[in-house]
């Protein structure tokens, strides 16, 4: 039989993401319209009531926080995105490649290892707190860790390089002449930013955008950590169920919904985007 | 040459009114780094003129240019457009516009997006807007692409929106950066013609970098040659190539046969009006003995230059002319090129000439290895210093 050199190139690749990717999310599927065991695990046995809880109010502020978080960790990664990369863009070709090994360097430690010395800077006796009683700022410890502030400080953190990246590949694309070319014609630095830069970075924050938005609902580390018991979010309640509850149909059927409702998003915000351009 | 002096020389000498002049640069000096790039230029270009800045790439033309736009400041000098110094104003307040090398047009926007651009920038009304628009279009004949985007363009195309996007604005001078430079060889042909017919009609100065002789010489009323930041010398596209006043010009601007020598004669001419006019041999190593007159006070031992162009070679098979100089030469190679013919000759000394002679089909193409008399008149070599 012979197979075209092309598919037989994909052929390890398409295995991979069957076996690792599709398998698993099939699995996930079967299980969430499933009867949760007794004993935890899995009845075999066809239900459909894991999707129905839900839309339990229980599980409404869990939703609206996650995503009222990733909108503002979005954001706030934006913002502080787009100075970084707009002078990483500007530096010297050989600069621009240590600054890009500098916003990695961070991903060389694993993420719970940095989010435990975030709680190290922030904890009551944390770095923080004791160098403002040192120099003489304030005496009673502040609370910091443990709030919706110190989880999105810790997102924000997490995922500043999904956002610095992708837009720093779009700025360092521009042709700085045509920053020139808006000058020439009557724009203030503002203006030529606004009507020439910025639109010319939007491919950029988009897929950064995408990156960082959909990622931090899935994110129960930092919550976990960073903001306790009641910061939870949809990843922490989807791992709850797992490795706590041991309901694994209702695990699989909030991983399923938060998939669709990601999905759903990011295929809405494309639209728009493209319907704009 | 400090800002002072050039100032005083300025108010010595009756200059060019200034309601005639669209620009004047005095005594402008930039060093990046330390490094010098443009030293002490002065130069002026009057209203409606089509003025080229010529030079080899690192001459400080673009630089110049730049500081005229407002893209860089000049470290001295004064750049007066309108009557003010506007050396130090930023780009968006100067009634100057641009033509980019590379056009930068803006890819995110339509053909009429990009052109209305430092229109809108102006907060001109939007009906002047549209109908300034639609005056560029039909200038640079787009009507109908408005709706394109730089990226559907060919490259001539988007030259002629990078035009429009810059004269819609009337400016008072058009700075253009190697425009030409980006397209192919029949299409610039073309352009040129163009652009020249179009800077007529508008009638707007016109500052046109290049590194192509050619390119100045068709286009231009007054060129400026610069070398190594310096302005060596400006004239009209006849002058330089005429008279020009050093080696580099002679060498840079058409093509130049360089005869090093020493004078070992000098006869002040009397009566002339021109004064101080000299009749002096040369002598020219691998050449002998040549007759040229110059306007330099030369003495005999001074060294010099002669810029012989090929085409003030005439050939001939006799030794017998009335041509005061005459060199004897085989022919090294012929090449043909249609209107032209190009003759490398090879002279007894070894040396090699460069000849060229207008094609008719009433006379035989010389042949390889044949043997022929080189002449030209006294007055035809350029004297130029060492």
């Amino acid at each position: 039989m012979k197979v075209p050199l092309k598919a037989r190139l994909l052929l390890p690749a398409a295995a991979w993401m069957a076996l690792f990717q599709l398998l698993p999310l099939a699995l996930i599927v079967l299980v969430s319209v499933c009867m949760r065991g007794q004993y935890g695990g899995v009845q075999w046995r066809l239900a459909f009531g894991s999707y129905g809880r839900i839309l339990d109010p229980l599980y409404v502020p869990v939703f609206s926080r996650s995503l009222a978080q990733a909108l503002l960790a979005t954001a706030l990664c934006v913002l502080l995105s787009f100075p970084i990369s707009y002078w990483m863009a500007r530096l010297e070709k050989r600069a621009q490649g240590v600054a890009v090994l500098l916003v990695l360097i961070p991903f060389w430690t694993n993420i719970l290892v940095r989010l435990y010395a975030w709680m190290f800077i922030l904890g009551r006796t944390g770095l923080v707190n004791s160098a403002a009683a040192g120099l003489g700022l304030w005496r009673d410890p502040l609370e910091m860790l443990f709030s919706q502030k110190s989880v999105l400080l810790g997102l924000v953190y997490g995922h500043l390089p999904f956002m610095i990246l992708p837009l720093y590949a779009a700025l360092e694309k521009i042709d700085w002449g045509l920053v020139d070319a808006a000058r020439d014609l009557y724009a203030s630095p503002a203006q030529a930013f606004l009507k020439v830069v910025l639109p010319l970075s939007k491919p950029g924050l988009i897929a950064g955008s995408i990156l960082v938005f959909t990622s931090i609902p899935c994110d129960f580390a930092t919550p976990d950590l960073l903001g306790g018991a009641k910061n939870m979010m949809v990843g922490n309640l989807i791992q709850q169920q797992y490795l706590v509850v041991r309901d694994w149909p209702f695990g699989s059927a909030l991983s399923l919904f938060l998939m669709a409702g990601i999905g759903v998003g990011v295929f809405a915000y494309l639209r728009q985007e493209r319907a704009a351009a | 040459m400090s800002v002072d002096s050039v100032g005083d020389a300025e108010i010595a000498k009756p200059s060019q009114p200034l309601e005639d002049l669209s620009i004047e640069l005095r005594g402008i000096a930039k060093s990046f780094k330390g490094v010098p790039a443009v030293h002490s230029v002065d130069l002026s270009v009057r209203k409606g003129e089509f003025f080229a800045l010529l030079g080899p790439s690192g001459c400080g033309k673009t630089t110049l240019l730049r500081m005229i736009a407002g893209f860089e400041f000049p470290d001295r000098g004064e750049i007066r457009l309108q009557g003010r110094d506007v050396a130090n104003v930023p780009p968006n307040e100067r009634p100057v516009n641009m033509v980019f090398q590379h056009y930068a047009l803006f890819p995110h926007l339509t053909v009429s997006d990009n052109i209305a651009f430092g229109l809108r920038m102006r907060r001109l009304p939007k009906d002047e807007v549209a109908r300034r628009v639609r005056e560029g279009l039909e200038i640079v004949q787009l009507v109908g692409m408005e709706g394109r985007y730089p990226h559907q363009l060919s490259g001539g195309q988007q030259q002629r929106v990078a035009l429009a996007r810059a004269v819609v604005n009337r400016p008072e001078v058009l700075l253009l950066d190697e425009p030409m430079a980006a397209l192919d060889e029949k299409l610039r042909k073309s352009m040129r013609a163009e652009l020249k017919e179009l800077q007529h009609r508008i009638g707007i100065s016109f500052i046109y970098v290049t590194h192509d002789q050619g390119e100045a010489l068709e286009l231009a009323d007054r060129i400026a040659v610069m070398e190594k930041g310096k302005v060596m010398q400006i004239g009209t596209p006849q002058e330089i190539y005429e008279s020009p006043r050093s080696t580099f010009v002679a060498d840079f601007v058409g093509v130049s046969n360089l005869l090093q020598g020493k004078v070992v004669e000098a006869e002040q001419l009397l009566g002339e009006s021109n004064g101080a006019r000299r009749r002096i041999a040369v002598d020219v190593e691998g050449v002998g003995r040549v007759a040229a007159f110059t306007d330099h006070a030369l003495e005999p031992g001074a060294a010099v230059v002669l810029s012989l162009r090929p085409e003030r070679i005439h050939l001939s098979a006799s030794p017998v002319g009335e041509l005061e100089n005459r060199v004897a030469s085989k022919v090294e190679r012929a090449i043909f090129l249609g209107s032209d013919v190009h003759y490398r000759l090879k002279l007894a000394s070894g040396r090699v000439l460069l000849a060229q002679s207008i094609y008719s089909p009433l006379r035989r193409v010389r042949r390889e290895g044949e043997r022929i008399f080189l002449q030209w008149r006294a007055e035809d070599a350029s004297v130029l210093p060492e």
